[in-house]
């Protein structure tokens, strides 16, 4: 078996016919071509070589013609002429032209560069004596001789010839017969290939069709007519087709049959039963027999698996001779299907029963397996939808509730059904469905928040997950849909916490500076101008101690409000904190646009504010800075900012300024002042002046205003007028107020015991003081402490405190009234007080302010008003003080309109403790007519 | 086909007429100068090559005094240098290409120079005698009793040059004419002649070939262009001035130049002084008498 394989495998073809026949022809045609061409080339080249010898005689034989003349008349130029026209004949070395003695009288000669050339002066040449020399071979050249003769010898030609050349010739004969002969070759085995390619493609299709005979089907194939032979081949091979179609058709026909035959009740191997129209069992087969066996029967049992209406099928499909088929029985375990087939004329019915016991139970199997899937589908807390081609194919009772869809409704859509046309973040929300399909279905699992709509059009968070999986070599995708809206809400309420100020829902600080970055950015990216506005609400502090926390946050929830107004779509209003605000003021084309912006927000801040049922009003201090002018860098233009407020504040409050550079310093110089007068009391820095008060009608002093005064080592010496504000605005003022009162009442006491003078100590009271009851208590402790007779104090309060009109006001003078304590009105004429608050308040004082007394000898008009003011005191039962007395003539004028004290430089100027009790002491001794002691 | 027969036959007299008349014309216009058309003016020559070679070489020149002097100039070659010393003499003719010696005998009767040769860059050249430079000759005097090859018969020049050289003809051994100095220098490295005369610039080029100088002449001048003596001042000075413009940067005049000989470069003015030297090389050969042939 072996050997016969190896001899089967031994005779196997290797090679392709094309390949045969293209070597054999090649082989054939190298080897004629070759033969040839050799014989053509040498041929050739002997006929080449007899020519140029010919010619190299003729050469010389015709100069000798043609120079004859030349020669003879000695005409050298001729010659020489002649010479190198004729020494371009091919194969020439050299020629002379010589006299009938040698001597030579032309001589040409071809160079190294084969260039001809004549040269001089070379040996007379020795001339043959004999014709045999005529032609002589010398090395590699011919040399002829001719002699040239006019009747007689008049002189010799003499040719030199290069049989070199005769070599070159031939091999440039022999170049060419290669070439050609390569030419021939290729031009030879390109047309046998072109020849042979339709007879070699015929015969590969005609295998081809060969062997795939069996499954031509009797079809032909198209036949090559190119040669006899192709053409008879496919001709035998069409009808060989043909003819095995046609035999396959009888085989299957009979293979037909013999199924057919096969399906015979004998053969059947299900149980086959026939009964008569009694009802009778006529025939079982063998696989009747079989299943009883099998099931311990016996065959009388047989009826069991038949229907419980077998009588009544029978009869009927008898009668109507008609098969009945489908009819399911169960029994011994199994079930079997029943078609029942009447023999009208023989009145027997056949029986056949397919046992699908098997399919029954697979049935079952899969269905309780479906029900188990159907149950997971359904009970899942997500909504499930598997996915083909990007919809849905099913989902489970969860997807429904979510979308608020029947089932039916979801089935073949996709996920952008049920999605609004842009996810947050502006994505479209078909181009991201389909990129994360396509992730998913290229086996990257998928995990995105979608939002989605449901029936009743309310959209809500899910988180996605898509994962792939095989099903019957198709890929679907799982999604499954988590409604995630609590989460969002919680996580967005964080987000709002975390970035809103909770009272105004205004952004907070955090998030501001943020803003205020970004708006920094976009500014030098979009090539724009931003500003940045700090906004302090002016004495909030004030209504929040007086109304309460509950009146404050309303109103900073109105402030809110009414500063939102006054900004556009895109422009930020943040509150800081406390009472501070911050507005981000972008794509502006210059910073300049904020002064409207402020002016508008002043406006609306000091329209009135209902609170409690009072009206109230309010102002704001603004400072203003600006990208580019100002910083480039958000946290220098914050501080700008707030250096521009506090400019705005002490510029007198309700203003808005603009940053400038200056205010840096100045801020910087605040900051610096506010840190020293924070520890200016523990360092006693500061001090009292007093400038005394004299009772004008009996020239003695009455009293003195205390006047507060610090000296920092490091500032020196700073104006009231600087550092009082910068207390009121640092809530400094009740500690240095303190200090005041106790300082005040300790010198007043001094010059009761010191000088036995009840001297009425005035001290000023900021309204920031007035606050509740703390101003009340304080006095009355320090009253207490230092055993100060009540009337020896005077609080100097301003018109201003009048004009907010406080309860606390209200309260706080009566109380202070009641202890006895005298009050003044500081300033007078120079607020807006209504006149009636002066009847409302228990004042005892009032103190005329100097810029009215300055200007009672110049001013007719400050005159007429000094006048009124003291009519009007006087009418209220109101000592008046003129402050500010610098002239004799102005206390002149006091004394006669009825102004009882003066006060002012013409008496005294402020003076420290220790100077003022010399004043006294001078004053008083003087007054006395004494002598001034010195004191002790 | 009758009637373009017939309208043929009818063409041709008028076509005849017109010929007759334009060849009548042109004979008027020389015949009768004072007619009203512009004078035309003769150019001759000495014959230094066949007449076709001379009209070939003298036509471009010709043409080019004619179209600038708004004036037929036609060319009226001579068989001989006496002829054309004649005619120029004579006023035959009013321009003339003539030789050193023929200018000189034009001279005698009136001729006048326009302008002379220039051939590379030099307006002058010497004639030269040379040997083979192994020749044992090594002065003129030995050249008595050598054979000498001369050129041109007609070239009187050359043989002044000899004479005036210290070796009267008479005492060369022989001497021959070979016509062209290229036959001259050959004729001289063959060893068929013992000396020959050439001009300069071939005498130089063939040193290198086995040439040696024996002598060579003081400069001299070369052709030139001379007028009869009919021709005025105005029409003289016009005439050298447009010889003067031929320049070899102007590629027409490049052409004009060339075609007269290949190795001029244009044209310099001249006086009739420089041809002094000359004069006295050829007074042993006039004695009053006519140049020989």
């Amino acid at each position: 078996m072996k050997e016969n394989k190896n001899k089967s495998d031994k005779w196997k073809p290797t090679r392709r016919l094309r390949t045969q026949v293209t070597m054999v022809f090649v082989a054939l045609t190298v080897a004629t071509v070759c033969v040839v061409t050799f014989n053509a080339a040498n041929h050739e080249s002997q006929r080449i070589t007899a020519n140029i010898l010919q010619s190299a005689q003729e050469l010389a034989g015709n100069l000798a013609t043609t120079g004859a003349d030349y020669l003879l008349e000695r005409d050298y130029a001729s010659i020489e002429k002649l010479l190198l026209r004729t020494g371009r004949f091919p194969g020439v070395a050299e020629i002379q032209i010589a006299d009938e003695t040698g001597k030579i009288l032309g001589d040409i000669y071809r160079g190294v560069d084969n260039e001809i050339s004549a040269r001089y002066r070379q040996p007379a040449l020795v001339v043959p004596s004999q014709p045999e020399q005529w032609q002589v071979m010398q090395g590699e050249s011919l040399v002829v001789w001719r002699p040239v003769e006019l009747g007689h010898l008049i002189g010799w030609v003499r040719v030199v010839y290069d049989l070199k050349v005769i070599d070159e010739v031939n091999k440039q004969i022999w170049r060419d017969s290669i070439l050609l002969m390569f030419l021939l070759l290729a031009t030879t085995v390109a047309l046998l290939i072109i020849m042979l390619r339709r007879p070699l493609r015929a015969i590969e299709q005609y295998t081809e069709f060969a062997n795939s005979l069996d499954s031509t089907q009797g079809k032909e194939m198209p036949v090559e007519s190119s040669s006899i032979e192709l053409s008879n081949l496919g001709n035998a091979l069409n009808h060989a087709s043909k003819r095995l179609s046609t035999q396959t058709e009888a085989i299957v026909k009979a293979m037909n049959e013999l199924e057919r035959v096969a399906a015979l009740p004998e053969y059947n191997p299900n149980m086959s039963i026939s009964l008569d129209a009694r009802g009778l069992v006529t025939y079982s087969n063998p696989s009747a027999d079989r299943m009883l066996k099998e099931d311990g029967n016996q065959a009388q049992h047989i009826f069991s698996y038949l229907p419980d209406n077998i009588d009544a099928l029978r009869k009927e499909c008898l009668s109507a001779n008609k098969s009945k088929t489908g009819v399911e029985v169960n029994a011994f375990g199994r079930t079997l299907l029943w078609t029942f087939a009447p023999v009208e004329d023989q009145q027997v019915l056949h029986c056949y029963a397919t046992d699908i016991t098997k399919r029954r139970k697979a049935e079952q199997a899969r269905k309780e397996s479906e029900d188990q899937y159907r149950l997971l589908f359904d009970s899942a807390n997500d909504a499930i939808l598997l996915l083909r081609k990007g919809k849905c194919i099913d989902c489970n009772r969860m997807a429904s509730i979510l979308l608020g869809l029947p089932r039916d409704y979801i089935l073949n859509q996709p996920l952008t059904k049920f999605a609004p046309p842009h996810q947050p973040g502006g994505k479209n929300s078909e181009r991201l469905y389909a990129e994360r399909l396509d992730e998913a279905l290229a086996g990257e699992p998928q995990s995105f928040e979608w939002q989605c709509i449901n029936a009743k059009r309310k959209q809500f968070y899910s988180e996605v997950s898509l994962n792939h999986f095989e099903v019957g070599g198709e890929t679907w995708v799982l999604a499954i849909v988590r409604d995630i809206t609590e989460r969002k809400t919680a996580e967005e309420k964080l987000l709002h916490q975390a970035n809103y100020d909770s009272l105004t829902e205004l952004p907070n600080r955090m998030l501001a500076l943020d803003r205020l970055s970004q708006a920094v950015k976009q500014a030098h990216r979009l090539k724009r101008n931003m500003a940045l506005m700090f906004i302090d609400v002016d004495q909030f502090k004030k209504v929040n101690d007086s109304l309460g926390h509950t009146a404050g946050d309303q109103l900073l929830i109105e402030v809110g409000q009414r500063l939102q107004v006054c900004v556009r779509e895109g422009d930020t209003v943040a509150r800081l904190g406390g009472d501070e605000f911050l507005i981000i003021l972008n794509n502006l084309n210059d910073v300049i646009e904020a002064e409207v912006v402020a002016e508008r927000m002043l406006s609306e801040l000091a329209r009135p504010y209902l609170l409690q049922s009072q009206e109230l009003y309010l102002s704001a201090s603004i400072g203003i800075t600006g990208y580019p002018y100002d910083s480039h860098s958000p946290t220098i233009l914050l501080r700008n900012a707030d250096a521009a407020m506090y400019q705005a504040k002490e510029s007198g409050r309700n203003t808005y300024r603009f940053y400038t550079p200056e205010m840096n310093q100045r801020a910087k110089v605040r900051l610096e002042m506010e840190s020293r007068l924070r520890k200016a009391i523990e360092r006693n820095e500061l001090s009292l002046n007093y400038q005394a008060q004299i009772d004008i009608s009996q020239e003695r002093v009455i009293g003195a205003e205390a006047l507060l005064r610090w000296h920092n080592p490091e500032l020196g010496f700073v104006p009231p007028d600087q550092f009082i504000h910068l207390a009121e605005d640092i809530g400094l003022m009740p500690q240095i107020g303190e200090w005041v009162l106790r300082q005040a009442c300790q010198d007043a006491l001094v010059w009761r015991q010191k000088f036995q003078l009840p001297l009425r100590v005035a001290v000023n009271v900021s309204p920031t003081q007035f606050r509740g009851n703390a101003l009340v208590e304080t006095v009355r402790a320090v009253m207490e402490e230092y055993h100060l007779p009540t009337d020896l104090l005077e609080i100097e309060l301003t018109e201003s405190l009048l004009v907010e009109d406080a309860p606390d006001t209200a309260a706080t003078l009566q109380a202070l009234k009641q202890m006895g304590i005298c009050l003044a009105l500081d300033d007078f004429g120079t607020g807006y007080s209504s006149l009636s608050y002066l009847k409302k308040y228990p004042f005892d004082v009032l103190k005329i302010d100097r810029s009215f007394i300055n200007s009672v000898m110049t001013h007719p008009d400050d005159a007429a008003l000094c006048q009124a003011i003291i009519a009007m005191a006087a009418s209220l039962n109101l000592s008046v003080v003129g402050e500010g007395v610098e002239t004799e003539d102005q206390l002149s004028f006091l004394r006669r309109y009825g102004a009882q004290i003066a006060q002012g430089y013409y008496y005294s100027k402020p003076l420290p403790m220790t100077e003022f009790e010399t004043f006294l002491l001078v004053w008083n001794t003087k007054r006395q007519g004494k002598r001034v002691p010195t004191l002790s | 086909m009758a009637n373009k027969t017939h309208s043929r036959a009818k063409t041709f007299p008028g076509c005849l007429l017109v010929v007759l008349w334009l060849l009548g014309a042109s004979s008027v216009v020389q015949a009768n100068p004072e007619s009203g058309t512009p004078k035309a003016i003769r150019f001759g020559s000495v014959a230094m090559d066949t007449p076709a070679a001379m009209d070939k070489r003298l036509t471009p020149l010709t043409e080019y005094l004619s179209s600038t002097l708004k004036r037929p100039v036609i060319l009226k070659l001579s068989p001989s240098m006496p002829d054309a010393i004649r005619q120029v003499s004579a006023g035959q003719v009013e321009l003339a290409y003539l030789t050193p010696v023929a200018y000189l005998s034009a001279h005698q009767s009136g001729a006048q120079l326009i302008a002379k040769t220039v051939t590379a860059g030099k307006s002058s050249f010497r004639l030269m005698i040379v040997v083979a430079d192994d020749s044992p000759i090594k002065t003129v005097a030995d050249l008595e009793g050598k054979k000498f090859a001369f050129g041109d018969k007609a070239a009187l020049l050359q043989r002044a040059v000899v004479v005036g050289a210290g070796m009267p003809l008479e005492k060369l051994g022989q001497y021959k004419f070979l016509g062209h100095y290229d036959n001259i220098v050959r004729g001289v490295l063959v060893g068929d002649y013992d000396a020959g005369i050439l001009k300069d610039t071939m005498a130089y080029k063939w040193k290198s070939e086995g040439i040696r100088i024996l002598y060579q002449s003081p400069e001299l001048p070369p052709y030139n262009i001379s007028a009869s003596k009919n021709v005025d001042k105005a029409l003289l000075m016009q005439l050298q001035k447009l010889f003067l413009d031929l320049k070899l940067s102007n590629p027409e005049h490049l052409a004009i130049i060339k075609a007269l000989d290949n190795n001029y470069d244009g044209f310099a003015p001249t006086a009739d002084a420089e041809y002094d030297v000359v004069r006295e090389l050829v007074k042993p050969f006039q004695q009053g008498k006519a140049p020989k042939e």
